[in-house]
């Protein structure tokens, strides 16, 4: 591994490798649905659970198929199965059609938790569906979690369950060595639509990724984790149809130059990866693919920039780093009451998937052999881009993984990024503001 | 813990176990020291040998009243009523002797028994006659009483018999010469009893101790208790306080699935039953009782449901109608029961020769069968198909939806979408087939399919709350509560005119002869001032109009003054009312009237029913209370329109001509009053002007400054004009309309308030938002520009809405599922050739085995065509056009459906430039033309790839790039372009999938929905299919990579 001594801008070159994949080939086949990536979710989850269960539970009790469950004479078994929230706030095509209709201004309040006293939850596998009852808290899940309950069958459609396992955290490689301290920078929300706004800040990012103060030859790796151009949907007019076509602001495809811009300025001084966001240039549903370097005329020519995926994961030297833009974790703060981005990552570790949320609330591709979302290996640093403010904290597995999680604070407001050391995990912000 | 089921489920023939679903068992009972008290739920009559020691003829066959109830405690009851025999009256020139009476009914009783219809198993066919004094009940001849024989026959269908030779043969000498009229004649029996003895629908009933005699060995029927008891010997509790409770009836609702072949629909002597579900609960009740569905071949098991599979049909048949006897309903339900699942299962275990299936109603040994009746209702006259459940209602949710609410469609899907608000996942039967034919999980997904359809009715039922009113109804007007389904609305009259006559010693003449050619004018309406008013208009309504008009000039069949009786009868001028419609009443100085009479206690109860139902706190009371106020309401109304029937059993012009022609002159005259005392010279701000007046309401435009004072002013003129008017007629001040659109005559729509600070509705009338012929793009646009023109009052908005519609419209923007148009295909030949029909046989020739049935509501659109087509044949399978990119006949849309109800709408905004300016305007020069993958010229046509920014052929060299040197600068920006529509699509696709997930209630299950009222149904194929576009579109940008050789 290379080290640093020289004066001269030198920065340390780690040993990089994308393990992002399994989010690049995604099935293109639109007529596909959705409930194959449900069974292969379950498909997936079921072993581990299984082990989880032995370890837990021993032999005690048997594990029953749901549509089982009313033949077998058991008291007490263990059901597995896929969690489903039933949520009367959910948003819903059906309820924006007949309000489209109705253009009374009462404005509905924006909604930005969608959980209600009323909230019913389900276990469901291939075949079979059950209301839960009893001892789980389900204000702490959403929809698509894997689950074991423990339990008994109550009859007309109702399991009472008084305990629960999730996978939990999966395995971990060991984290690597480093002899020197080594950063990773985090930075999202760069909202390039505004750029006026935060001009001088951005500048000031520059300056000191440029060298403009000292370690900074440390920093190994730029992440930029999405919405980089936009932190907002633009607002759509209604219209007639739900899908009529509405041009893109010329604002959105100006700024991009300005981000092409900055991108060609940044990567001539280090390695940058640069994840789309949902409200970027890249298709809408998750994963989402790296941007077309067909609109970074300029910055796509240095071999430093990195257009990758949402969710993206990735080795420095055997330092695993994975993450998505955001979306995920802000989708599980509104279906449940997770109200901190780390406890939503938290919960992501302890069911052992990126995304839960997706398909059901969260857009995401119609897969139909596998679930890319859940999560095989166990990353040193998590972390979650567009957070409203900088949030970090060490959490451990059963095993003994350890995870660093980073709330990525968006820069168009705080003007803040994250400097994670590879070698100690430590993990702190900087903020650009101007004296 | 429950463990119901034991049995190992490979073959599916559990025992049914009826434990978890029994009535409670019943309670010791002596009839010697115990009362027994039930509600009467059903009531009917049965000829039958005469009870010993019970009054009436003590030997013979005689009529028996059967009753079916149940208890508080849930028990079911069928109670025998001895003792009751039919009656009628006829008038006598004057008072016989006793010698007389007693020749003239054995004269009568050889008429009789000589009769050929008789056939003379009755020994004794005329019972009594007695000498009565009393009234007819049509015109008034004086105070004094007149004689009246009350003739007393065997049985009920004597009763026609007497009538007949009474009027048409001279068999008592003496009275030859006299002209007989029968009265109450044409009263059934059932009705005759309910009124004599005070028996009212759904009411409480007590057989006190020592009265009553238990069955057992020769029970008939198949309930809990069964007792006889005299007519004379039960108490009859009127439904209030205590006795206004509802007891817990068992209301099971089925539905059941056939294995039809493909585009034949399906036919009981062919097609199997596979599927019937079932779900029962107790009214009142919020969980339900027991659900279960009986399979044909094995189902897995269902968590919330009971699964019983049978290997043979004729098994699971005759397993079910054993399920229904153990279960014991009080009432049937489920959507389209009485015309497709009861007959289908009936026909098809006779077809299948099983003996037992059929005795599905309360008694032993009377079996259903299919009767096919016509009724005259309010929704017009109708054929339908009639089963007999002794002692069980059938009450089917279609029937009552269709009486209760004007829906656009009355599918299950449409009904659930408008009235509990969600969408219902409709598999097609084409697909029902194949489920069944799968393996015991698609069977499964079938189940629960078909047990959502046993589900849903209930839910709509306890929504709607159709039952609980009915009781009401039922409760109010004293019919039982089966008829307030099978017959018209006139019963209900009748019932309470009996009742009424009886006590005040009327006797109601048995009316004859079908329709008059006289006709009365109908409800005026004064000229609307047609315009958009940005003004407060105050409504002034009378409130009970008709009723209130009968009670205040005492109009009613016993005060007429037939013509010439005037002078006969020596009244004078203050003793009579002339009409405005030339008829003459007596004052009810002189004598009451019985009608007023009836009103006036309807009126009064309603009101005393609404103060309960402010001070009660009990939500099950008070859906009760409103439930009877709602009875009251109606039955009042209804008085008017009995008078007016001129099918009816008893019209009676004068009177409904009078109460018409006197809410005329009330009409005028109120517009009068307010116009002459509401003016500047009065010292009031502005002239009032009456700009609309309709049956029983008056639009007043006071001018007023704010809405405030509108309010004001109307309450004011409200009091004033009421004090020109004999009482209880009453002028109402409910609400003022800001602003309001005046359309025409019965068209209006306006914002209707009733409070300063907020709105309380979007108020329309007679304007195109439930059209069944329409698309629901012209309910949609129309909607909103109602919208914007009087809740954000903001009528350029409004005209540039449209605008942009018809834009999109021409612009091929609109999604399709709101330009299609859907008709039952009813019959296979029309005279006409009609679009649907047309469409249907091209279907069939395209794919035969998804032929439509007679029967299916065949969804189109009409596309774009020759110059030359007709109508009918540019109809076209909504799927097809989006599957083939087929373009639509935007012009037919435009012309066709959109361009009358928006020119009736903008004309009092815009005059009569309206149709210039929305339908010829410069937003509708630019069309887009669609090129279809079928038809005459798709076959020549050679695709050649275009340039995505300028659309130009690429040239050679370039057909493999995206875009045209030209455009290759702009590249970045025109792939944002495609991306950002690509995003928009993909964020449909993902939110339109997992809402039909939600729907379907499964994660795990491929959607087979194929509703075509769903509003998403299209726009869900039409999304996948352009993500195929763009997808194709931006694929040609080049796929982005991961580097990874960066090292």
């Amino acid at each position: 591994m290379p080290s640093i001594t020289n004066s001269e801008m030198e920065r340390v070159d780690l040993n990089y490798k994308n393990l992002s994949e399994k989010f690049a080939d995604h099935p293109s086949d639109y007529n596909r649905q959705y409930c194959s990536i449900y069974t292969a979710r379950l498909k997936e989850m079921d072993p581990l659970l299984r082990n989880r269960i032995k370890h837990k539970w021993g032999d005690q009790y048997p594990v029953i198929k749901l549509h089982k469950l009313s033949e077998e004479d058991v008291e007490t078994c263990i059901v597995i199965g896929t969690l489903f929230k039933d949520q009367k706030l959910k948003p819903s095509i059906l309820r924006e059609i007949s309000e489209a209709n109705q253009l009374v201004s009462e404005a509905n309040p924006i909604l930005n938790n969608f959980t209600d006293d009323s909230d019913k939850l389900f276990i469901e596998d291939e075949a079979q569906r059950y209301e839960i009852e009893g001892n789980i808290s389900l204000k702490q899940v959403v929809t698509g979690i894997t689950i074991a309950l423990l339990g008994s069958d109550a009859g007309k459609g109702k399991f009472v369950a008084c305990e629960y396992l999730f996978v939990g955290y999966p395995e971990q490689i060991e984290r690597p060595l480093f002899n020197d301290d080594t950063f990773a920078v985090f930075v999202s929300g760069l909202d390039f639509v505004h750029y006026e706004k935060h001009i001088v800040n951005l500048q000031l990012l520059m300056y000191w990724l440029t060298g403009m103060c000292e370690n900074v030859q440390k920093v190994a790796r730029v992440i930029i984790a999405g919405n980089s151009l936009k932190i907002e949907a633009t607002k759509r007019k209604p219209t007639i149809s739900l899908i009529s076509r509405v041009p893109e602001s010329a604002e959105s495809i100006e700024s991009i130059k300005l981000f092409d811009g900055f991108l060609s300025q940044l990567s001539s001084i280090v390695e940058v990866d640069v994840m789309p966001g949902e409200h970027d240039p890249s298709n809408q549903i998750l994963p989402q693919r790296p941007m077309h370097p067909c609109m970074f005329p300029r910055s796509a020519s240095y071999k430093s920039l990195n257009l990758v995926s949402n969710p993206y994961s990735c080795s420095l030297d055997g330092f695993r780093v994975c993450g998505t833009s955001g979306s995920p974790v802000q989708n599980i703060m509104w279906y449940s009451d997770n109200k901190t981005p780390l406890g939503a990552l938290r919960k992501c570790l302890e069911w052992g998937h990126l995304a839960p949320t997706a398909p059901d609330t969260l857009g995401c591709y119609p897969y139909y052999d596998r679930d890319p979302f859940v999560m095989q290996d166990c990353p040193h640093a998590f972390f979650a881009g567009n957070q409203s403010e900088f949030d970090t904290e060490i959490v451990t597995g059963e095993r003994g993984q350890t995870v660093r999680l980073i709330s990525v604070p968006k820069f168009c407001t705080t003007h803040e990024v994250v400097l994670l050391n590879l070698k100690t995990l430590d993990c702190a912000k900087m903020a650009f503001e101007e004296i | 813990m429950d463990k119901r089921k034991l049995s190992s489920p490979r073959h599916g023939s559990k025992k049914l176990r009826s434990d978890t679903f029994a009535r409670p068992p019943v309670p010791d009972l002596s009839p010697l020291e115990d009362n027994l008290i039930f509600q009467e739920l059903e009531l009917e009559h049965y000829i039958g040998q005469v009870y010993p020691g019970m009054p009436g003829p003590q030997k013979g066959l005689v009529p028996i009243v059967r009753l079916f109830g149940i208890t508080k405690e849930g028990n079911s009851v069928c109670c025998h009523i001895h003792g009751f025999s039919p009656y009628f009256y006829i008038n006598l020139p004057k008072p016989l002797s006793n010698t007389e009476i007693t020749t003239f009914r054995s004269k009568l009783n050889e008429a009789l028994l000589a009769d050929s219809s008789t056939k003379g198993d009755l020994p004794e066919p005329v019972l009594m006659v007695e000498q009565v004094q009393g009234k007819s009940l049509v015109g008034y001849l004086g105070d004094e009483d007149k004689t009246f024989a009350k003739i007393t026959v065997a049985v009920p269908k004597l009763v026609a018999a007497a009538k007949r030779i009474i009027t048409t043969v001279t068999f008592y000498q003496p009275l030859a010469s006299h002209t007989f009229f029968t009265y109450e004649s044409n009263v059934d029996f059932e009705t005759r009893f309910m009124v004599d003895t005070h028996i009212l629908g759904c009411c409480w009933i007590e057989l006190p101790a020592g009265k009553w005699f238990q069955r057992s060995a020769t029970s008939v029927s198949r309930c809990q208790i069964e007792v006889d008891v005299s007519w004379s010997d039960f108490i009859v509790h009127a439904p209030e306080g205590e006795w206004a409770s509802v007891a817990k009836f068992r209301v099971h609702s089925l539905d059941i699935e056939c294995a039809g072949r493909k585009g034949i629909f399906p036919e009981p002597k062919v097609d199997p039953i596979i599927q019937i579900a079932n779900v029962v609960k107790l009214h009142g009740d919020k969980d339900v009782l027991h659900r279960n569905i009986f399979t044909l071949k094995s189902c897995a098991p269902i968590g919330h449901a009971d699964v019983y599979s049978f290997d043979k049909e004729e098994d699971m048949l005759e397993a079910w109608a054993d399920f229904v006897r153990s279960l014991d309903p009080d009432v049937f339900t489920g959507y389209n029961i009485n015309n497709f699942d009861f007959p289908y299962m009936i026909d098809r275990a006779n077809f299948l020769k099983l003996k037992k299936f059929a005795y599905l109603g309360r008694l032993l040994n009377v079996p259903s069968l299919i009767k096919e009746t016509t009724t005259q209702t309010k929704i017009g006259k109708r054929t339908y198909k009639h089963i007999n459940f002794e002692g069980r209602v059938a009450y089917d949710m279609l029937i009552v939806t269709k009486r209760d609410f004007k829906l656009r469609s009355y599918t299950l899907n449409s009904v659930c979408q408008e009235i509990l608000g969600e969408q219902k996942e409709d598999v097609h039967y084409s697909i029902i087939t194949d489920l069944q034919n799968g393996d015991e999980q698609t069977r499964r997904r079938l189940a629960v399919y078909c047990l959502k359809d046993a589900e849903l009715p209930l839910r709509l039922l306890n929504t709607v709350l159709s039952f609980t009113n009915d009781i009401e109804m039922a409760r109010v007007t004293g019919v039982p509560i089966t008829s307030l389904l099978t017959k018209g609305e006139q019963v209900k009259v009748i019932a309470q005119l009996l009742r009424h006559a009886k006590q005040a010693g009327y006797f109601m003449p048995a009316h004859q002869g079908g329709p008059t050619s006289d006709q009365f004018e109908g409800a005026t309406v004064i000229e609307p001032i047609r315009g958009y008013y940005t003004e407060p208009i105050a409504t002034l309504d009378f409130s009970s109009l008709y009723p209130s008009i009968m009670i205040a000039h005492n109009l009613c069949y016993t005060t007429l003054v037939q013509p010439g009786q005037k002078e006969k009868l020596g009244l004078t001028d203050d003793q009579i009312t002339k009409t405005p419609a030339e008829c003459v009443f007596v004052k009810n100085t002189v004598r009451p009237g019985l009608l007023p009479h009836i009103l006036q206690h309807l009126l009064s109860a309603r009101k005393k029913t609404k103060a309960l139902l402010k001070d009660e706190k009990d939500p099950v009371v008070r859906t009760v209370l409103n439930g009877r106020q709602l009875a009251y309401k109606i039955s009042a109304n209804s008085v008017y329109g009995f008078t007016g029937a001129q099918v009816g059993k008893l019209p009676c012009l004068e009177i409904s001509g009078s109460v018409t022609a006197y809410g005329r002159t009330m009409i005028e005259q109120t517009k009068q009053e307010v116009e002459q005392h509401y003016r500047k010279e009065n010292g009031y701000e502005a002239d009032a002007k009456v700009i609309y007046g309709d049956t029983d309401s008056v639009m007043v435009n006071f001018n007023a400054s704010s809405l405030k004072r509108s309010m004001e002013l109307g309450e004011e003129a409200a009091a004033l004009v009421s004090q020109k008017f004999i009482s209880p007629i009453k002028l109402e001040f409910e609400k003022v309309y800001y602003p309001y659109l005046l359309i025409n005559k019965k068209r209006y729509a306006g914002l209707y308030w009733t409070n300063t600070e907020k709105y309380d509705k979007m108020d329309c009338k007679g304007i195109e938002t439930v059209r069944r012929d329409n698309c629901t793009l012209v309910a949609d646009v129309i909607g909103t520009c109602l919208q914007k023109l009087l809740i954000n009052k903001d009528p350029d908005g409004a005209v540039s809405y449209v605008k942009q519609v018809i834009s999109d419209l021409l612009q091929n923007n609109v999604d399709i599922s709101q330009l299609v148009i859907t008709k039952e295909l009813t019959k296979s030949d029309y005279a006409a050739k009609q679009a649907h029909v047309e469409l249907s046989k091209k279907i069939t020739k395209r794919d035969p085995g998804n032929a439509p049935k007679l029967g299916d509501r065949i969804p189109y659109v009409i596309i774009a065509s020759t110059k030359n087509a007709k109508a009918y044949e540019k109809a076209e399978d909504p799927i097809y056009v989006l599957e083939n990119n087929i373009p639509i006949d935007s012009n037919y849309y435009l012309e066709n459906q959109l361009s009358k109800p928006l020119v009736r709408i903008f004309q009092p905004i815009l005059g009569d430039n309206a149709e210039s300016i929305l339908l010829r305007g410069e937003h509708t020069r630019s069309k887009t033309m669609v090129t279809s993958k079928v038809g005459a010229l798709s076959a020549f046509t050679k695709k050649k790839e275009a340039c995505i920014g300028c659309k130009s052929v690429l040239t050679k060299g370039y057909e493999q790039e995206a875009v045209c040197a030209y455009c290759k600068p702009k590249e970045a920006a025109i792939y944002q372009q495609e991306l950002s529509h690509h995003k928009m699509l993909e964020n449909r696709f993902s939110a339109l999938f997992t809402e039909c997930q939600r729907c379907q209630g499964s994660l795990y299950e491929e959607i087979l929905c194929t509703s075509r009222d769903c509003p998403i149904f299209y726009i869900r194929k039409k999304v996948q299919m352009e993500l195929e576009t763009t997808r194709a579109k931006i694929g040609r940008f080049g796929e982005p990579v991961i580097v990874e050789d960066l090292f």
